[in-house]
């Protein structure tokens, strides 16, 4: 799963915060300490305003005595004090009002001190003045008025109220300012713990990255070392190609398959590895696979054919996979050399072939050898049967019954032959499966055999079966004729039945003949055994051993249950695909 | 056997087999004679000789030297002059490949060959009771 952020994305966005906020801090200080020097600035202003304030309140205060002085004693030097004083005091009011001047509060201010500077210095000049033209008494009478005394008190009075506002204001901006600073210095500290913090955890979180990449680079290395051990030692060859079909990588067993060395071959055309037509070829292929995407190998694999650095040709096994890497496409083959493999085809083939061959030959071997013996046979009973019939008078009874035996025997060794021939025919004679109905047939192979009046012979429902219909008649034609013709009681009750048994249809022909003991079931399915003597009882030996081989070549199975004295079961089973009809036919049954 | 009195042509390579047939033959009182020949190719010479009189029927082994019987039957079959003498199997093959060939190739009949003598006295017997009977092809 592809991640929303990558973990540089994430680290690049934790910087980005701290600087951000380390930004904040910067600007927060900035306007912090702007404001600060600018409160400082106005303080000192304001300060230099408060000083020629002061000059200007103790100057009138020197200029009046001065004046009070002169008026009193009438000293010249004090009156030159007085005029010094005003002339210090309009110095002054001229520094005040230069640094009254940037702020118009202030200037306004300095003007009313101005005006009542101006007018105390009037209110003086008019006393000397009266001093100097009306005498001492006019002027004391004139001091006396108090004006000057009014306009002093008013130029002081306003002198205090500035300087108390200077006083308020210089406090307030102070306090404003150190409350802003304090402000500033909490924000300041907050943000150097969220930055700190930020800054600790991001680098807790690239340490942490850098061990698990470590960790990864190292497993990776780990895996790709397993990888190529992996390539390296593998049995089969390996050789990835790029698009134009050029060698990127060929490993030991390549090596060894094709015989080059993987310098030799890095860089080269992987057509090198193949014979003609492959060489040719595998441009034009892989360029219209690229165009067209039309697959013969790729994706597939398939048995096609490698050369050697010798020039000899092998068979292969190639696997080939497409697969990108960076947006580029490559090839990997993965080859097998399968020469043995072939050559163990090969000889299986042969085997197989020779055995098939084999098999032929021995049975054409018992059919063709069955029908020569069948010619002379024939002679010698025709020979035998012209003897005893041409020279009848000159044998004796032991003559004639000589001739009876060798008759006799010549039949049986023609049943023998029959049963041989019949017995090579299976399998080897295949004949169209078609539908038979099988209580049709029974009730035919009964007709046939014509079973003698005190033996019943019962048959239950039947299906319909799809085989060779001759081959059906031969296991049910053995079987009946078995059971009639060991039958040892009075009463022969003969039962032939089907049932469906799992995947299998199960069929008997039940006896309640002599029964065969379990030391002689295993015997009875083999050829030319039978458990009586031959001359009891006409038996070749070959009909439980044709039902056998009947049944095996339709894929089941044959065998039997008896109770020695009391009958005896046989079964044998055809599988499911070969029964069409579990109950029989309506119209077959009519037939 | 009735057919006119041309001869029968036996063509059998086993010499008791033909030693049987003329038994049999004698024993049924035919009266036909009977040439015999011991392979198809014999039997074929036998009759593209103008010189020799046409059988009336062709009793024919299957399993003979030089060329058998479904050989012969080849040959004969496909001559316009021969084609139509009845050819009547005697053979000791049940093989329905056997069987299949020969009446494909128009055979009157195909008995096959008893080990008993008896019996194939009987077989000779229906033949020529069949023969008797039936209307043979003009010659």
């Amino acid at each position: 799963m592809k991640r929303l952020f990558s973990f540089e994305h994430f680290i690049l966005l934790g910087f980005v915060i701290a600087l951000f906020i380390l930004g904040m801090v910067g600007l927060a200080s900035y306007w912090s300490t702007t404001r600060f020097i600018e409160t400082s600035w106005l303080g000192l202003r304001n300060a230099e305003v408060l000083i020629p304030l002061q000059s200007i309140a103790t100057t009138v205060q020197r200029a009046e005595s001065a004046q009070r002085g002169y008026l009193l004693t009438g000293s010249e030097q004090l009156r030159r004090r007085n005029e010094q004083a005003l002339v210090d005091l309009a110095r002054e009011v001229a520094k005040l009002r230069t640094a009254a001047a940037h702020d118009p509060v202030l200037a306004q201010r300095a003007d009313e001190i101005d005006r009542l500077v101006a007018a105390c210095n009037a209110a003086q000049l008019q006393v000397l003045r009266a001093y100097q033209t009306d005498g001492p008494e006019q002027a004391r009478a004139l001091l006396l008025q108090d004006t000057g005394r009014t306009q002093t008190a008013a130029l002081e009075t306003a002198i205090a109220q500035v300087v108390d506002q200077l006083r308020d204001q210089l406090l307030r901006d102070a306090a404003a300012s150190r409350a802003d600073g304090e402000q500033v210095m909490r924000y300041f500290f907050v943000a150097l713990g969220l930055v700190m913090l930020l800054l600790l955890s991001l680098s807790t979180l690239v340490l942490g990255e850098m061990l698990r990449r470590q960790r990864a680079t190292k497993a990776l290395a780990d895996s790709e070392a397993k990888l190529q051990t992996l390539v390296d030692t593998a049995v089969d060859a390996f050789i990835v190609i790029d698009e134009r079909g050029n060698i990127e990588s060929y490993n030991r067993a390549a090596e060894a398959m094709f015989g080059y060395a993987a310098a030799e071959v890095i860089g080269r055309n992987v057509s090198m590895l193949m014979p003609s037509p492959y060489r040719e070829e595998h441009d034009k292929y892989l360029e219209r696979y690229l165009r067209t995407g039309e697959r013969r190998v790729i994706g597939i694999g398939r048995e096609v054919y490698g050369q050697r650095s010798d020039g000899s040709v092998f068979p292969i096994d190639l696997a080939v996979a497409e697969f990108r890497v960076g947006g580029r496409r490559r090839f990997s083959g993965i080859i097998r050399d399968i020469s043995e493999r072939k050559q163990a085809e090969a000889r299986q083939a042969q085997l197989v072939q020779d055995l098939a061959a084999a098999n032929e030959e021995l049975s054409s071997f018992a059919y063709v050898a069955s029908h020569d013996l069948k010619a002379p046979l024939r002679a010698i009973a025709a020979l035998a049967d012209w003897i005893s019939t041409d020279y009848a008078d000159k044998f004796d009874e032991d003559g004639k019954e000589q001739m009876r035996l060798l008759i006799g025997r010549v039949h049986r060794m023609d049943q023998l032959i029959d049963g041989i021939l019949q017995y090579s025919r299976v399998g080897r004679v295949r004949e169209e499966s078609v539908p038979v109905a099988l209580n049709a047939l029974l009730r035919e192979i009964v007709d046939l055999l014509a079973p003698p009046a005190e033996i019943s012979v019962e048959i239950g429902p039947m299906p319909t079966v799809v085989v060779e219909p001759t081959r059906i008649q031969q296991v049910f034609q053995n079987l009946l004729s078995n059971a009639i013709r060991y039958m040892d009681k009075p009463q022969g009750r003969i039962e032939v039945g089907a049932q469906r048994v799992g995947n299998d249809w199960r069929f008997h022909v039940r006896d309640n003949g002599p029964g065969i003991e379990a030391r002689h079931q295993e015997r009875i399915f083999a050829l030319f055994q039978t458990l009586q003597p031959r001359d009891r009882t006409e038996s070749t030996g070959i009909g439980l051993s044709l039902v056998k081989k009947i049944v095996e070549l339709y894929g089941g199975r044959v065998w039997l249950e008896s109770t020695p004295g009391e009958g005896s079961t046989f079964y044998f089973t055809l599988p499911q695909s070969r029964v069409i009809a579990a109950v029989q036919d309506k119209h077959a049954t009519e037939q | 056997m009735q057919l006119n009195n041309n001869p029968i042509l036996l063509v059998e390579d086993d010499q008791v087999d033909a030693m049987t047939v003329r038994r049999a033959l004698k024993e049924l009182q035919v009266a036909n004679p009977l040439v015999h020949r011991e392979h198809g190719e014999a039997a074929l010479e036998y009759l593209q000789n103008p010189e020799n009189e046409r059988p009336c029927l062709i009793l024919l082994d299957l399993n003979m030297p030089i060329m058998g019987g479904v050989e012969f039957l080849e040959a004969v079959k496909s001559l316009p002059v021969l084609k139509r003498i009845p050819v009547v199997v005697l053979t000791t093959s049940a093989e329905q490949q056997d069987k299949c060939r020969s009446f494909d190739l128009g055979i009157a009949g195909y008995m096959r060959k008893p080990v008993d003598y008896r019996r194939f006295v009987e077989v000779m017997r229906a033949i020529d009771r069949y023969w008797t009977l039936s209307e043979a092809p003009p010659l």
